[in-house]
């Protein structure tokens, strides 16, 4: 009986790392309704600029992530500016395919800089730090910090979303970018903030990941299909869905390890698959989608 | 003069939809733009707001060009839009909708407050989604987003349609006191007794041409019913 309560916990603050992958990938889709296939490889860029930059501030990975998310914030409303914004408008696939174009040009790039290793983030005494809740179940300080990180994002983007004038914004060009255009809304500018938010997420993801795992510069398509996954599961454009589909891939990961640890992926899968075909909308939908 | 359209054209893809329109509004003026179905009259708004790219020709707006400007460049100089259709956020509830009109950040006359004095039934609903409300409401909520961003003029794209007769009798009340505040109006309209009696002057468009313009005081309703038909000049 422990044994699962262990799985249940482990799986859950697993999913909270799935999450964090996934939030950005949410909010892209939800405003702009493009699938961003390089969030993953972006994910990867963000451990590495986080551990270049932690190393050169001292070896702090607080002042890493934060480098981190500032330079893939930039980053992001750069590229959508200057790139992803010729894509948007000409049908889904032309986004998809320059996204797809970006996430081979990242992964070779970070190959070419930061050699095929595996690398880690250093982040000290708190990586195996824990405390027992009974029962045999441990749980790592570090993992639930990640879970409490992924509500943390999950909580500012629902605020930033329904509670302030750029959320307004953001969910008008969402429905209709002609019309907000018509009311003063600047959707090319909404557009790349939204960009430069998810990718600063995807940072603080990479940050995280980095100190859970090792990581190389191929890992990121891998990311990128948990976080896809826990978008679907979830149901696209809910935030919260985001977090709760994370979980799941997560809980049923952990299951499929402790049956055999070769089928920890595979169960995430087929998790995947079941709840898409027993609820095609995701276990959260969106009112309107519903 | 508030605003100056010279040989303006426009298409529809490979359709002319504009061919050469010349005409000028001076501020605090109303002009009733009528014609069939296809006659440009919507392209005309959405060229003037700068949702829709033109082929050629100037507009000019209190003298500065218009030339290039995005929609939302066009909003803040001060032309706002209530679409064909309304074209409402339906996602956002009705004080949201209004708000987003607001996020131009032009001063003036219009705010929340003097909105909902405009229109009170939109302040007892304004927490429910669009959706849920009346079609009069969604128009008045599309007349009130318009406003928020104190338009100097208020293109208006038949704001009646499929509105029952005694709801669209009182938004021309309402349009009427948009007016009084100093808001010049442009009216596209298909009820041509409701075009005369809210204007100043009217411009009847046949195939992308000016075919009548003159004060609607002095424009009969024969010559514009002929016109309106291409009947005569």
């Amino acid at each position: 009986m422990s044994a699962w309560l262990d799985i249940l916990v482990q799986g859950v603050l697993l999913g909270g790392l799935y999450a964090l992958f996934a939030a950005g990938l949410s909010l892209v889709f939800g405003v702009m309704r493009v699938v961003n296939i390089a969030h993953g490889d972006f994910i990867i860029a963000g451990a590495y600029v986080a551990l270049a930059a932690g190393t050169a501030l001292g070896g702090h990975p607080v002042a890493g992530a934060l480098v981190s998310m500032l330079a893939l914030g930039a980053a992001g409303y750069l590229l959508q500016r200057l790139v992803l914004q010729r894509a948007i408008g000409g049908g889904v696939l032309r986004a998809v395919l320059v996204t797809f174009g970006l996430s081979v040009i990242l992964r070779n790039g970070l190959l070419l800089v930061a050699s095929p290793d595996s690398r880690r983030i250093d982040a000290g005494a708190i990586e195996t730090m824990g405390f027992s809740l009974g029962g045999g179940v441990r749980v790592g300080v570090f993992p639930l910090l990640v879970l409490a990180l992924a509500v943390g994002v999950i909580l500012a983007l629902q605020w930033l979303t329904y509670r302030t004038a750029f959320g307004r914004s953001l969910r008008a060009v969402a429905e209709d970018p002609d019309t907000a255009g018509l009311m003063g809304v600047d959707a090319q500018r909404v557009f790349a903030l939204a960009m430069a938010i998810a990718l600063a997420i995807a940072a603080l993801a990479g940050t995280c990941m980095g100190i859970r795992t090792t990581f190389d510069p191929a890992a990121g398509p891998e990311r990128l299909l948990f976080g896809f996954e826990a978008v679907i599961v979830g149901g696209l454009g809910s935030l919260w869905g985001t977090l709760l589909g994370g979980v799941c891939i997560g809980v049923a990961q952990g299951i499929g390890a402790h049956i055999d640890p070769d089928l920890q992926q595979l169960a995430g899968h087929l998790a995947f698959l079941a709840i898409l075909a027993l609820r095609p909308a995701g276990l959260l939908p969106r009112r309107e989608d519903a | 003069m508030l605003l100056e359209v010279q040989g303006l054209e426009a298409s529809h893809g490979d359709l002319l939809a504009l061919r050469g329109l010349d005409f000028r509004l001076e501020a605090g003026r109303t002009l009733a733009i009528v014609g069939a179905n296809g006659a440009g009259k919507s392209t005309l708004l959405r060229c003037l707001a700068g949702a829709h790219a033109r082929r050629c020709g100037r507009i000019h707006f209190e003298g500065k060009p218009l030339e290039g400007l995005a929609a939302h460049r066009v909003a803040a100089l001060g032309i706002s839009l209530v679409p064909e259709g309304r074209r409402l956020f339906a996602s956002l509830s009705v004080e949201e909708n209004l708000l987003l009109g607001g996020q131009a950040g032009r001063p003036g006359h219009w705010n929340l407050q003097r909105v909902y004095d405009l229109f009170p039934r939109l302040a007892e609903r304004r927490a429910v989604q669009v959706t849920k409300l009346s079609g009069g409401e969604q128009q008045m909520v599309a007349i009130g987003r318009a406003l928020m961003a104190n338009p100097r003029l208020l293109l208006c794209d038949e704001v009646s349609l499929g509105l029952a007769p005694v709801v669209i009798h009182e938004l021309y009340g309402h349009l009427a006191r948009i007016r009084a505040a100093g808001t010049s109006l442009l009216l596209v309209e298909q009820d041509l007794g409701r075009a005369l009696g809210a204007s100043d002057e009217l411009l009847c468009l046949t195939e992308g041409r000016i075919v009548l313009a003159g004060a609607s005081a002095s424009v009969s309703r024969e010559q514009v019913a002929a016109a309106y038909f291409g009947l005569a000049a």
